[in-house]
């Protein structure tokens, strides 16, 4: 039977991968931004669990793309993020990308940011003196591809859909 | 050639001083700028497109002499791959289209007027998947495309004043003032609808492209918790839109459109070679630098001049947010 134990071991692994769709996280307390129906599955053509008010308080469990598990005293279902919002945390916490919201939404990489400057960016003396760098331009120019190769490399694995501005008149 | 263009994430900013030293690199015809318009666009704005990417190429130019490209051509070229197919998806699909990840911790993006969208390596290293990528270029393709800044500079005095340039005698001047007119604009809010509209036309573009639509929407939460990672941070969402409005903008427009918006993938995302080495180092911010970032218009003070009278110290300005 010890033949047996290797192939066990190779389904943990598969099952991890089976599993990494739906990332569990630690509760996370949100606020649900706008009436919006909870749903069975992280699909829009599942059942609806019950329709969500507007205000009402619950915890994210898990992430699958942009679907959230959400649990709330009355019920457990599934809801677009953009539909919540993170309960914010206290400024000078201490919090950072370990936190539990970063933990949840915070960067791949553990980018920890030290002040402001750091979102900030370049600083502003650097760019106010910054020239035209004429090498990095053609660097730049080098990098630049023709819509053709765009379409042959992104094209291949991606389906273009027609979708329309949201700002689009009516047709 | 030179232009300007740009726009877009979690601060404004502005840059550059630019220096005499730049004139060989500016060849902007400024007789073209603001003559009769050759089409819609240009009637509208005063800008032809031609004017549009001789802008921004100096904008971009110049912004590249304040962070270099990452050192990962393999990288660079994956982001131009992903740009372009994003950008192929819009009514302008052939602008000379240019993407870049630069060589900083800080954490924005840019875009330039005529096609050029600069994103920095703090960014990107937050990104988890092509489809949120997808959504930071469309974000900052949409300003291009809209032509976000020149109708901000249409919005300034000289403009308004109805002279053309080319029917000035100081037509260098006015065009500087009119790039530091149209950056005051945008320091002071005026333009929170144009974020908002590209947060929308980037969600569509990463939908046509085949991504999920939600990138954007993932990396707004991101940015809101960043937000409150730091006190001056709080200070700076003070006077800048905060992710969590753009997010509720964004998410009012997605809400009645969930079912007609294609699930889309999300595809893996490139990393950063290792042989790039560790991104450089973002400055601490200065006592006085917290301060300008609540008067934002000071920033926009003239520090040099280019040679083609261009103030750039008002051009740029960041992506996610103004």
């Amino acid at each position: 039977m010890k033949w047996l134990l290797p192939k066990m071991r190779d389904v943990v692994p598969l099952t991890w991968v089976l599993m990494a769709m739906i990332s569990p996280v630690a509760a996370q307390p949100v606020t649900v931004e706008r009436d919006t129906p909870l749903y069975a599955e992280a699909r829009l053509d599942s059942a609806v669990v019950t329709q969500l008010k507007q205000g009402a308080a619950g915890e994210v469990v898990a992430k699958s793309g942009a679907w959230l598990n959400l649990k709330t005293p009355d019920a457990t279902g599934w809801l677009f993020s953009f539909n919540v919002r993170f309960a914010s945390e206290q400024p000078g916490s201490g919090a950072d990308g370990a936190s539990a919201l970063g933990r949840l939404v915070g960067p791949r990489e553990n980018v920890r940011i030290t002040s402001a400057m750091g979102v900030r960016g370049i600083g502003e003396e650097d760019l106010r003196e910054a020239r035209f760098n004429a090498g990095q331009m053609k660097r730049l120019d080098g990098y630049a591809v023709s819509k053709a190769d765009a379409a042959a490399a992104q094209g291949a694995g991606l389906n273009a859909v027609q979708v329309d501005y949201f700002d689009a008149p009516p047709q | 050639m030179m232009k300007f263009h740009n726009i877009l994430f979690i601060l404004i900013f502005i840059c550059y001083g630019a220096a005499a030293g730049n004139a060989a690199a500016l060849d902007l015809d400024l007789n073209r700028l603001f003559s009769a318009g050759k089409d819609l666009a240009t009637a509208a704005t005063g800008v032809d497109e031609k004017d549009e990417i001789a802008m921004g190429r100096e904008i971009a130019g110049r912004m590249l002499g304040a962070a270099p490209l990452v050192d990962d051509p393999e990288l660079q070229a994956y982001v131009n791959r992903v740009g372009r197919w994003v950008a192929l998806q819009t009514e302008r699909p052939d602008l000379p289209w240019h993407f870049g990840i630069l060589d900083t911790s800080s954490i924005n993006a840019f875009a330039a007027p005529g096609g050029y969208v600069l994103v920095t390596r703090g960014l990107y290293d937050m990104l988890d998947n092509e489809a949120q990528l997808a959504g930071v270029l469309g974000h900052e393709i949409g300003h291009i495309i809209r032509r976000h800044h020149v109708t901000v500079m249409r919005k300034s005095a000289a403009i308004s004043a109805g002279t053309t340039l080319a029917q000035r005698d100081d037509r260098s001047q006015i065009l500087n003032n009119m790039i530091g007119a149209g950056a005051e604009v945008f320091a002071r809010g005026l333009d929170k609808n144009a974020e908002y509209e590209a947060d929308a036309i980037g969600t569509v573009l990463a939908a046509r492209a085949g991504y999920s639509p939600y990138g954007l929407v993932d990396v707004l939460h991101k940015l809101e918790a960043r937000g409150a990672d730091d006190a001056s941070l709080a200070l700076l969402f003070k006077t800048h839109p905060h992710p969590g409005d753009r997010l509720s903008q964004l998410g009012e427009q997605l809400a009645p459109r969930v079912a007609a918006l294609p699930v889309g993938k999300e595809p893996e995302i490139r990393t950063v070679a290792a042989a790039a080495g560790a991104p450089r180092a973002a400055k601490p911010l200065p006592a006085a630098g917290a301060k300008a970032l609540q008067e934002p218009e000071s920033s926009s003070e003239a520090t040099g001049q280019s040679g083609s009278g261009i103030d750039p110290g008002s051009v740029l300005r960041g992506l996610f947010g103004r």
